[in-house]
């Protein structure tokens, strides 16, 4: 029964060592070819351009009837992925899989996801709180969790050319906001989680929520 | 689902459903509700894929206490000799079970099984052009469609023993991967026949959960495509047609109960579902399809 399974997982990693065009890389890990790790350069034109994302797949036991696991290794500040585990919410991975799908055109499937965020049907709901607030400051993140993580270039017009992002850019937070809380005296850490909790960013940063944060600081 | 239990603590109690509840009163919630349901009875998953036959008064008995309209209904069937059901699993992939084993049954019938068996083949490669056309991968269609095909070609053989009488078809049926891939291959006949004839089909793509309208390629890659995706009137038409090949059904729930010559509300598809064309025929309980066939003798 598993005999085709493995044929048609071989005959996948073959497929997609010749294509040399598409740019999807999937190798095996170790013996096994049930477990493996795809690998695709961040669209250009996103703030993942320049990254590298590796992509943990696991093949299930009844592959291609049920739907193959993957999950980002890769950190990637995203709505449809979450920042901790790596998990991802794409409906093919789900009840929309279909057996004729394939490793290499889902791999090619988080490829668009990266270019086009499904932010009303988030994995990580502060992420999708972020990129609807304000997506200059969203971008901003995305792209220097690209740089930290993704071995993105760090862009070279920025003032701090090259400079490592800090906690609270990686955050998507702005510095000034982080300092003012700060300045009373609360540790930094503790701020960056709040003001991230709280989405306290664009049009979010105002006289209200500045009181919503120092309640929650106060707690 | 624990959580939408939890939303409805404020308010009466849902009520209990079961085959007693007049289908009728069902609002849209409770319907979408018992569609979820079925996605994830793990019960349904220790039941074989499809099974031996067993007699229509074994469904009676289930509807005994149920509504005087589906025992009339059951009752006509018996009296015109529908005495038989074969099961399929309600894992959604229920009417390609049902569909595969009552076409293989129909060539096994048929008084020149190998003629029938001929015809049938040459139906199913008719589509596989189809297929290419709408870009599906070659070797995965190929691969897809050559337990059915080998099937079939068994009966061209005579002395196949998986096509050689009712039991051998439904253990061959009854494993996994040769269903599984005949499910698959049938869904992908049923999607390029949809994706080809696109403006036959559009008015009929609606979501099942919110009923709106969807574009063919989403209808077709979220409710055709994927396995466990339960089949409505347009695959059932494009499949039929594809094939060319009748298919009754028997709708087997509370709508009003026809003339004395057939009690029971039947639905056809495809061109011809005359008795002399021996169209496919199948039992439709809301939500879920098996095969129901008169008793035959076994061909001598």
């Amino acid at each position: 029964m598993s005999d085709a399974r493995l044929r048609r997982v071989q005959k996948e990693i073959r497929d997609c060592a010749k294509d040399k065009t598409s740019n999807i890389s999937i190798d095996m890990i170790d013996e096994s070819p049930f477990h493996l790790i795809g690998a695709f350069p961040g669209p250009p034109d996103t703030p993942y351009e320049g990254g590298y994302y590796e992509i943990d797949i696991v093949i299930p036991d009844a592959y291609p009837f049920q739907p193959v696991k993957m999950k980002f290794i890769t950190k990637v500040y995203h709505p449809n992925v979450s920042s901790a585990s790596g998990a991802i919410c794409l409906d093919i991975l789900k009840d929309a899989w279909s057996p004729v799908l394939t490793l290499k055109s889902t791999l090619i499937s988080l490829q668009s996801l990266l270019c086009e965020p499904v932010p009303n049907d988030p994995q990580d709901a502060e992420v999708a709180k972020h990129y609807l607030a304000d997506r200059n400051s969203f971008n901003a993140t995305a792209k220097h969790w690209a740089q930290a993580y993704a071995q993105a270039p760090a862009h070279k017009k920025k003032n701090e050319a090259g400079k490592a992002a800090t906690d609270a850019e990686l955050a998507g937070l702005s510095e000034e906001n982080v300092v003012g809380f700060t300045d009373m005296g609360f540790s930094r850490e503790q701020v960056i989680s709040i003001l991230k909790k709280l989405n306290y960013r664009g049009n979010n940063v105002n006289p209200q929520s500045y009181n919503a944060v120092l309640e929650e600081l106060l707690k | 689902m624990s959580a939408q239990k939890n939303e409805g603590e404020g308010q009466p109690q849902p009520r209990v459903i079961d085959e007693n509840t007049d289908l009728s009163t069902l609002t849209d919630q409770e319907i979408m509700k018992l569609m979820e349901g079925m996605d994830h009875q793990d019960s349904q998953m220790d039941k074989p894929l499809i099974s031996t036959p067993v007699p229509l008064s074994v469904i009676r008995q289930e509807y005994e206490k149920g509504s005087t309209q589906i025992l009339k209904k059951l009752d006509w069937l018996a009296e015109n000799g529908w005495d038989q059901i074969w099961r399929a699993r309600g894992d959604g992939d229920c009417f390609y079970r049902s569909f595969t084993l009552a076409y293989l049954l129909r060539i096994l019938h048929s008084s020149n099984s190998q003629l029938e068996a001929n015809l049938s083949f040459e139906n199913i490669q008719k589509s596989l052009p189809l297929m290419e056309q709408c870009g599906f991968d070659k070797d995965l269609y190929e691969e897809f469609l050559d337990p059915l095909l080998s099937l079939i070609r068994g009966f061209d053989n005579g002395d196949d023993e998986k096509t050689s009488n009712e039991y051998g078809i439904v253990q061959t049926l009854q494993n996994p991967e040769t269903s599984n891939c005949i499910v698959v291959a049938l869904r992908l006949i049923t999607s390029s026949y949809i994706r080809l004839h696109s403006e036959t089909f559009s008015p009929f793509l609606l979501s099942p959960i919110t009923f709106l309208p969807l574009s063919t390629d989403e209808f077709c890659r979220s409710e055709v495509e994927p396995c466990g995706k339960e089949a409505d009137h347009a695959q059932i038409m494009a499949l039929s047609e594809s094939l060319n090949i009748g298919i009754k059904i028997a709708y087997l729930d509370r709508s009003d109960i026809g003339d004395e010559t057939n009690v029971i509300n039947w639905v056809d598809f495809g061109k011809d579902t005359t008795e002399n064309a021996k169209p496919l025929t199948l039992l439709y309980r809301p939500g879920h399809y098996d095969v129901v066939t008169k008793d035959v003798l076994p061909q001598i």
